[in-house]
């Protein structure tokens, strides 16, 4: 999800409906309003629909869902003449080089507000950050045809946007903001740059323009690259932007792009070609549509189809850049019906529903310790080092390589010390303070294909002035008889336990819990002035 | 006889004689020596009596006329944390005002500025203007005056241990909130005096305080009458089991759920990338996946994709596509699909039940904790419990999809009325949001939809169409339980559990 911002006036005057049409509508072409305000209406628009970035975009698809102007927009775009060269050695870094021309445009400050806001969010969203591309635009009438795209330098210098002198490239790579911003995506020797015949630089590409030729208000003409490593995405986002050029006015025309081995034209915005078939399209929305209504619907969804029976030639728009399967065609037949005018459909398949065997256990711990009078605590899974050394637990079962605080660095492996932490925040309330936790925690098991096995645990912890190593045996003991678990208790020497006064339950040879009267250290690090004593075990070993 | 908690163990082997418990003999003692009228928690310590076994007996000494006690409710206000966070650093509308100065800045510098997180800044700014301490002209705030705000003077009288003539304007904010004590005191009575020096009124007599065991031995009950009960005694508080109410309301959805038709299904916390993204054809360099969304584990690090058949498919999937479709046409790496994390979505879940091969028709469900890094405040936190469940069947559609899940805000959480949205997710197409109307709360965002991509059924070996829906249930059992602060549903108060308030709202 990303949120744009579109002019209200621009948007009404482009669409000719009204502010209340606008704003029922544009949550169905998935641009979910965030804010309405006096000059804005701010969306926030789905990863697939980068088009509806700008207000044309959006105004493109509402002129189709009203029915106000349907099927493909005009995109046959003539050639400029314009040339650019990719040298070989540029190529290592930024394989894919497309680009256009745009004539004729009356730009206004507002318009170039908008324009810049949409290429940013484009170099962001398809992008993905610049890597994947990024966009540079130019002011065409200061610069000289043909284009050269070849390597820099460290020492080369132009004078770069954001900055107030020449810089050479190592300055921008380390001091310049949004040089130090994009610095990583230029590692190595390659610092490809666009330059022209006259040997101006345009820019330092996926990095930063030059002033010289930099686009403002007054700009009539403007040159268009981006550079990138996946020709599809690229081409997507030329397409996006040269639609909405067009939109605004401009003329848009295409341009020759020379590598060594091969010579393209672009901006590609030959429709792609996909086919629906209507029984498909009906399977899976549940409808009975004719293969005529199916066509009006993608056609509001201004994709162009030419009428068959069963099957559907379909034209997707080069601004579109999320058609991958039949079923996408599928969804804008849905998005054109509307999603709220579908009839609902009652469940009409019989199944048994059941809980888990999993669930079952848990159910019955749970049951089992709340009727022994305690109450239960529900503790997050995340844990940090600090809460382990506290209980003299395992410090760091898993250790998390992102954590966003110290605090949440690693899972638990054990109940207990999350269970005494919540206690030693309670230390107000009356005893006996009785709790228990039934939960997930998270061990080492080099077996599995996670390296790592969630278990289910159950924690019982007495806490007030007479706990005893034999209450909370005895508790243990009908726990065990509920659950018809043959068990056995092995002297356990602990530092989290009083000497002689813990053990480990032993079920079927394996250790599975321990069971003790905690150790005044403890009781002293968590700050509880009363005795406890504690049983945890396992309850169900690899859930899941 | 005394005591109304059983006699004795001494007085069966003396038949008609009864003497004081133990207890209320040590309780009243102590009262006669103090004198004075004390509060009980003092009394629980001169008299080493547990505070709650003290209170449990207190009511039957005070029935029987031994010692009279007075009960007293004190109100006291306590900062919550955020009220706390403010009095250290200052109100989030005060440091945005000091960071303005006379200066006018755009309201992002002066946030920036005034180190306000993204969760203050529209606290200050709407205090700001409510006080009437700043000016936005064209886009640029200043400071007009900054007159002391009421909250910041009950704050600052608060923090001095002064009278708070304003408590209502922190109580509103949330800055504090007022408790209640409540507290008894005890003083001993002529009776009570008079059962200690054993002088025993009861002896014989026909009033008497309680039937025992040897009464209807001996039959000795009969002409007696018996003391009544002063039904205005405090109750006191007893200890009981309590299940969690979060834990109650999960309960509750999995019980719908099984009532719907659906198995349940688990899976790890810890999830191979590979189930949790790239099996849900999630390209590998789809924002999603950045760091910014999933948690990543440095260690271990890397695990083993064992099903070696979806790892062909899904790998197939995703760089020339499945069932006509075009894939995402780049190298798709096993070793980024090996990295460890922590699940971010229940949809792993469903992967991998649906990998283990099925047979229509199936429905399943689980539910379960996801893990995604985010800022930590009132509405989100990193931890969370998401419900996921998938119908698989031949003649699954859209339409039916919007049918389970009108059936479901309706049968699980009490919508009036449901309303979708169009969405966009990875792995579903159709992409559906879905929106309830919750009696007394209005519209909310429960969760989102979708059938499943041929592209990930296909590579899992599944050829029908799949629905599938995840909904964040934190939020739905904020809206069922009234909890406003998410923190708050893993509440660790024991106050609070012991209350047993999950049944009340249910």
């Amino acid at each position: 999800m990303v949120s744009t911002s579109y002019p209200k006036k621009k948007l009404l005057t482009l669409t000719g409906l009204s502010e209340s049409d606008v704003l029922d509508a544009l949550p169905n072409i998935k641009a979910g309003v965030e804010t309405n305000v006096d000059d804005a209406i701010t969306v926030e628009i789905t990863g697939d629909r980068p088009d509806l970035l700008s207000v044309y975009g959006a105004a493109r698809a509402l002129k189709g869902y009203f029915g106000k102007e349907t099927g493909l927009v005009a995109a046959d775009w003539p050639s400029s003449g314009i040339k650019f060269f990719v040298e070989p050695d540029a190529e290592a870094l930024r394989p894919v080089l497309v680009g256009a021309v745009v004539e004729g445009l009356k730009l206004d400050e507002g318009s170039i507000q908008h324009l810049f806001q949409v290429q940013e969010k484009l170099d962001l969203t398809i992008g993905r950050r610049r890597k994947k591309g990024s966009i540079g635009l130019y002011d065409l009438d200061k610069l000289k045809s043909p284009f050269y795209l070849k390597n820099a330098s460290m020492s080369t210098a132009f004078h770069p946007l954001k900055a107030s002198a020449k810089m050479t490239v190592q300055q921008i790579l380390k001091e310049h903001p949004t040089g130090k911003d994009y610095a990583h995506l230029v590692k190595g020797k390659h610092y490809p740059m666009l330059v022209d015949s006259k040997n101006e630089i345009l820019s330092l590409v996926d990095i930063i323009n030059g002033v010289f030729s930099a686009v403002t208000a007054k700009t009539k003409n403007i040159l268009i690259d981006i550079t990138g490593t996946d020709f599809y995405s690229c081409n997507a986002s030329l397409n996006i932007l040269c639609q909405d050029f067009a939109d605004m006015g401009g003329r848009v025309k295409t341009v020759e792009i020379h590598h060594a081995s091969k010579k393209l034209v672009t901006p590609d915005s030959r429709p792609e070609k996909m086919v629906l078939r209507v029984e498909k399209a009906n399977q899976l929305l549940g409808t009975a549509l004719s293969p005529k209504a199916v066509v009006q619907l993608l056609r509001k969804q201004r994709l162009e189809v030419s009428v068959g029976r069963d099957v559907l030639d379909c034209l997707v728009p080069r601004y579109r850049a999320d058609f991958l399967h039949e079923v996408d065609l599928v969804e804008e037949v849905a998005l054109a019906h509307g999603f709220n005018q579908f009839q609902v459909k009652d469940p009409s398949v019989f199944t048994v529903g059941s809980k888990s065997d999993d669930t079952y256990a848990v159910q019955l711990a749970r049951d089992s310790l709340s009727s022994f009078g305690f109450v239960e605590f529900m503790t997050h899974v995340f844990f940090s080092p600090q809460k382990a050394a506290r209980a003299f637990a395992d410090a760091e079962v898993v250790r998390i390589r992102n954590p966003v605080s110290e605090e949440y660095a690693s899972l638990r492996s054990m109940l207990l010390p999350s269970v005494l932490g919540a206690l030693s925040e309670n230390t107000r309330q009356s005893y006996p303070q009785n709790v228990f936790e039934v939960g997930e925690v998270v061990v080492r098991d080099a077996a599995t294909e996670t390296r790592t096995r969630t278990d289910v645990n159950a924690v019982l912890v007495s806490a007030h002035a007479s706990a005893n190593l034999t209450e909370v045996a005895s508790l243990l003991d009908e726990l065990c008889r509920r659950f018809k678990v043959e068990y056995s208790l092995k002297e356990l020497t602990h530092p989290r336990f009083i000497d002689g006064r813990a053990a480990s339950i032993v079920c079927n040879k394996e250790i599975v819990g321990t069971v003790g009267e905690l150790s005044p250290q403890v009781l002293d690090n968590y700050g509880i002035k009363v005795p406890a004593a504690i049983f945890e075990l396992r309850l169900i070993k690899g859930q899941r | 006889m005394w005591g109304l908690t059983g006699f004795s163990s001494n007085s069966s082997d003396t038949p008609g004689l009864f003497f004081m418990k133990e207890l209320d003999r040590k309780i009243l003692e102590t009262l006669a020596k103090l004198k004075e009228s004390v509060p009980a928690a003092q009394l629980s310590e001169k008299a080493g009596v547990p505070y709650a076994t003290l209170m449990s007996v207190l009511a039957g000494l005070e029935a029987d006329g031994l010692l009279v006690l007075r009960r007293v409710e004190d109100k006291r206000l306590e900062l919550t944390d955020e009220g706390r966070e403010y009095l250290e650093k200052g109100l989030p509308e005060r440091r945005l005002i000091q960071a303005l100065g006379k200066k006018a800045l755009a309201l992002s510098d002066a946030f920036e500025k005034a180190a306000l997180g993204p969760a203050e800044q529209g606290i200050a700014l709407m205090w700001a203007k409510k006080n009437g301490w700043l000016k936005i002209d064209a886009g640029k705030a200043s400071a007009v005056m900054d007159k002391v705000s009421d909250v910041e003077a009950a704050l600052k009288s608060f923090s001095d241990g002064n009278k708070i003539m304003d408590a209502a304007a922190l109580v509103q904010r949330k800055l504090a909130r007022e408790l209640t004590d409540k507290s008894v005191f005890a003083t001993i009575s002529s009776a009570g005096k008079a059962a200690l020096k054993g002088d025993s009124a009861d002896s014989g007599s026909a009033v008497v305080s309680s039937l025992t065991p040897e009464m209807l031995k001996t039959g000795s009950w009969k002409g007696k009458t018996f003391r009544p009960y002063d039904l205005k005694t405090v109750v006191a508080p007893v200890s009981v089991g309590q299940k969690h109410p979060y834990q109650e309301f999960l309960q509750r959805i999995r019980d719908k759920l099984i009532g719907l038709g659906f198995q349940e299904a688990h899976g790890p916390l810890v999830e191979l990338e590979f189930w949790n993204l790239d099996a849900l054809f999630m390209a590998q360099d789809h924002p999603a996946r950045e760091i910014h969304d999933v948690f990543l584990l440095e260690d271990p690090a890397r695990g083993e994709i064992l099903d070696s058949k979806s790892l062909e498919q899904v790998k197939k999937a995703h760089e020339e596509g499945l069932d006509g479709s075009k894939g995402w046409r780049y190298k798709w790496d096993p070793e980024i699909a090996m990295r460890l994390c922590l699940r971010s979505q229940t949809t792993a879940v469903s992967a991998r039940t649906l990998a283990k091969g099925q047979k229509p028709p199936l429905k399943m469900f689980s539910i379960g904790r996801v893990f995604r890094p985010d800022e930590i405040d009132w509405k989100h936190f990193i931890e969370f419990n998401q419900c996921e469940g998938i119908v698989m069947d031949p003649s699954m559609s859209l339409r039916e999809l919007l049918g389970y899940l009108k059936r479901f805000a309706v049968e699980v959480f009490g919508a009036e009325d449901v309303r979708f949205a169009p969405s966009y997710f990875p792995f579903t197409e159709p992409s559906v949001e879905l929106y309830a109307k919750i009696p007394g709360r209005g519209w909310a965002e429960v969760g989102g939809a979708g059938m499943f991509r041929p592209e990930m059924t296909q590579a899992l070996g599944i050829n029908v169409p799949v629905l599938a829906w995840g909904l964040g249930i934190d939020r739905l059992a904020m809206v069922s339980t009234g909890i406003t602060d998410i923190r708050d549903l893993f509440s660790h108060d024991l106050g609070y559990l012991r209350s047993g308030v999950a049944k009340s709202h249910g």
